[in-house]
């Protein structure tokens, strides 16, 4: 088996069905083994645009979404993708060829420091040297992408690295000490936060980009307690837009209501968002009377 | 608190009772009532119409994507969906070109849903050439382009806060005919200028359930209302045709 | 306002990380005064300790968002008086006069300054200790002439009694 076909088993593991990209000569062997194997393929007119379809098929299904791009040029156009991704926290796992690990560094055809440049618009990333590392690199790349808070990662693959002869194995435990994400919230925050709310007169429920993924908690938690919920534009359809204790969305563009509402509020449960400054406008006259309660996966 | 929301919220709720709120609800809805959505018809064909027409004729039961700029907004504002996953748009970058291929990567993602792709005439021909991706794969996206001829959000604040000085924003001189750019593509095109073809064409077009390109030719200075300028408050937003009137030429969304 | 901050980063010894962290820095308008980073007593894992110049308001922000790295395993942001730190140089002193040679080794033996290099017109010292010592130390010679001074970095380590307490972060005066 060579590094490419484990590619494909790797991602064939992973339960991936379907994969957005472009091919070239960089990642050639890989587009080689994907010519047997089950995984489907969407070739794009633009690899910006197969970042972009990666990132809506997550969005809309919860699953990862894949992309792959040759290197250089494709790589290069991946960017904006990545960064609209890495911005909303959308779950994607690019795979980009390289030049073979000899020319890597000395401005060969359609080369480029993808992972350099890649460094800030990602989750994580890797470069990945030795061909026995693909199981693993790829399995921590899903944990990463689709965990915590989600992101993209990107994956980079020198040629030489792709061509190589595969003879890792393919179950790997996933071993990141640096990295776990804290998902039971603590037991006394809770309790105070609760008697925040109660004390509250006119309370308000935030909710963004993080309640996609647990509408059901959110509409259970504003059916008990009756309050007011607000979406913002990334969290339009966690909450149903036509009940009765919507409000709408806020901010920038949002309803008067909304706004009206955050001006006069006691107290604001956020409930995954990042209260971003189109949602907030000027800090010092956001919600001014207001004890915010941030729910949030993450800590920063 | 740093946490999963389907831990922390079920947990939460466990500690409170339903909230005695019902003063602050009373002002709420007094709000709500002065406040609808609203828009004005007294002039050719507005965004709003375009993207009510399609809130209308799905039901708010399909995948929205959009592109960047105030039909986003219009969007958010006039088409918002309501189960979780259906709205697709580039919140915190704001990508033009993201609503084409946003809506093919939902349309393999769910494949038995209606995808309506809102874009602007700017955005849309940023990853334009997805078409043949849209094409080849007969996907069920239509995309209507609501063309202002103009890089809108841009020329709002243009309007608002540099004296109208309407800098590189003016695109209706160049835009292609957008379709017979569909056509050129394959898939089905549409230009639209009146209301009437538009009211009479959207329910047709959804039920076909094939991919088209609709290009609704609407009123250029439109904005988007309520408005909180860049570095204001939230209590400073300007409310704008979000007023409500005495003129009754206003249609309440 | 502005004032220097110490952080120990543990992380895992992998290609890339130091870019990372160097980046984050970089990216919220904080300056890297110092830097050192080697192996430390777990294999695979490698310690490392910034000295970095900002914004007191974003720094719990940055000590947060170094956190969620991959790779990082461990911050921990120094106070005034929880931690050891330590410093090394390399100091080479410009020897005008036989007089200026025998005070400058007074000095010298007074800071526990190890000469490392002899020349009839300049000699080298290793100096090691904290920050004031080290600044002491250059104040003296720079009466004699500094030709070349390189340091090595700060490394800190948080004193035993720290070890199970947590600090919120505080700044340092610059």
């Amino acid at each position: 088996m060579k590094g490419s076909e484990a590619v494909l088993k790797a991602l064939e593991k992973q339960g991936v069905e379907l994969v957005f990209g472009h091919p070239g000569g960089a990642i050639m062997p890989v587009y080689d083994a994907l010519y047997d194997s089950p995984i489907r393929h969407v070739l794009v007119r633009h690899e910006q645009a197969g970042a972009h379809m990666a990132d809506a098929y997550y969005r809309a299904s919860g699953r990862v979404g894949v992309a792959f791009a040759t290197s250089g040029p494709g790589a290069t156009n991946l960017v904006t993708g990545l960064a609209t991704a890495h911005m909303d926290s959308s779950a994607v796992v690019a795979i980009t060829g390289n030049v073979a690990s000899p020319l890597i560094g000395s401005d060969a055809f359609q080369e480029a420091d993808v992972y350099g440049i890649t460094l800030p618009v990602t989750k994580h990333n890797y470069l990945v040297k030795d061909v026995n590392d693909i199981p693993r690199v790829i399995a921590e790349a899903f944990h990463i992408a689709a965990s915590g808070r989600p992101g993209p990662v990107l994956i980079d693959l020198p040629k030489d690295v792709q061509q190589a002869k595969f003879t890792g194995t393919f179950d790997h435990p996933i071993v990141l000490p640096g990295y776990k994400p804290t998902l039971v919230g603590h037991g006394g925050q809770i309790k105070r936060a609760a008697t925040a709310i109660r004390r509250a007169q006119r309370p308000l429920m935030m909710v963004g980009g993080g309640g996609q993924v647990a509408a059901e908690q959110v509409m259970a938690f504003a059916e008990r307690t009756r309050i007011p919920v607000i979406t913002t534009l990334m969290g339009i359809g966690a909450y149903p837009a036509g009940a009765s204790q919507a409000l709408g969305m806020p901010g920038m563009h949002g309803t008067v209501t909304a706004n009206r509402s955050i001006t006069h509020c006691d107290l604001i449960i956020g409930a995954g968002l990042r209260f971003d400054d189109r949602v907030t406008g000027k800090i010092s006259r956001f919600a001014p009377k207001a004890t915010i309660v941030h729910i949030d996966i993450d800590p920063a | 608190m740093v946490g999963d929301l389907r831990d922390v919220l079920p947990r939460l709720e466990a500690e409170i009772e339903p909230l005695d709120i019902a003063a602050w609800w009373r002002q709420l809805n007094e709000w709500k009532g002065k406040y609808p959505e609203r828009y004005k018809t007294d002039k050719p064909l507005v965004t709003q119409e375009v993207i009510q027409l399609f809130q209308q004729a799905t039901g708010g039961d399909c995948i929205v994507t959009t592109e960047v700029g105030q039909h986003q907004m219009f969007a958010a504002r006039l088409f918002p969906t309501s189960r979780p996953r259906t709205f697709i748009t580039s919140g915190g970058l704001g990508t033009m070109g993201f609503g084409l291929p946003a809506s093919i990567g939902a349309a393999f993602a769910r494949p038995d849903e209606q995808v309506v792709c809102i874009a602007g005439d700017g955005s849309i021909q940023m990853n334009i050439q997805e078409l043949a991706t849209l094409y080849k794969h007969q996907l069920p996206v239509i995309v209507a382009i609501t063309n202002n001829g103009m890089l809108g959000m841009v020329r709002q604040w243009q309007e608002m806060f540099h004296a109208q000085r309407y800098s590189e924003v003016y695109l209706a001189d160049s835009n292609p005919d957008f379709a017979k750019v569909a056509e050129a593509y394959g898939i089905d095109g549409y230009n639209v200028f009146d209301r009437e073809t538009a009211a009479r064409l959207v329910p047709e077009v959804l039920e076909r359930r094939k991919p088209a390109v609709m290009n609704f030719v609407v009123y250029q200075s439109e904005k988007v209302f309520p408005m909180i300028p860049a570095g204001a408050g939230v209590d400073e937003m300007i409310i704008g045709d979000q007023e409500p009137e005495e003129a009754s030429e206003e249609v309440e969304a | 306002m502005i004032h220097r901050h110490i952080m120990s980063v543990t992380v895992r010894d992998k290609p890339g990380v130091l870019v990372r962290i160097a980046g984050l820095f970089a990216r919220r308008g904080f300056n890297i005064e110092s830097l050192s980073v080697a192996q430390s007593e777990q294999p695979g894992i490698s310690r490392t300790t910034f000295v970095v110049c900002g914004e007191d308001s974003t720094i719990e922000q940055v000590h947060k968002q170094l956190q969620k790295l991959i790779d990082v395993i461990k911050v921990i942001y120094h106070s005034e008086r929880a931690f050891v730190d330590r410093e090394m140089m390399l100091i080479k002193v410009a020897v005008a006069t036989p007089d200026d040679r025998v005070e400058i080794r007074q000095i010298a033996q007074d800071f526990r300054a190890h000469i490392v290099d002899v020349h009839r017109e300049a000699l080298i010292f290793e100096v090691t200790g904290d920050e004031g010592k080290l600044r002491a130390f250059i104040e003296q010679m720079r009466a004699f002439g500094i030709v070349e001074l390189i340091r090595s970095g700060r490394v800190a380590l948080t004193r035993c009694a720290e070890d199970n307490k947590r600090r919120r972060p505080r700044a340092q005066a610059a």
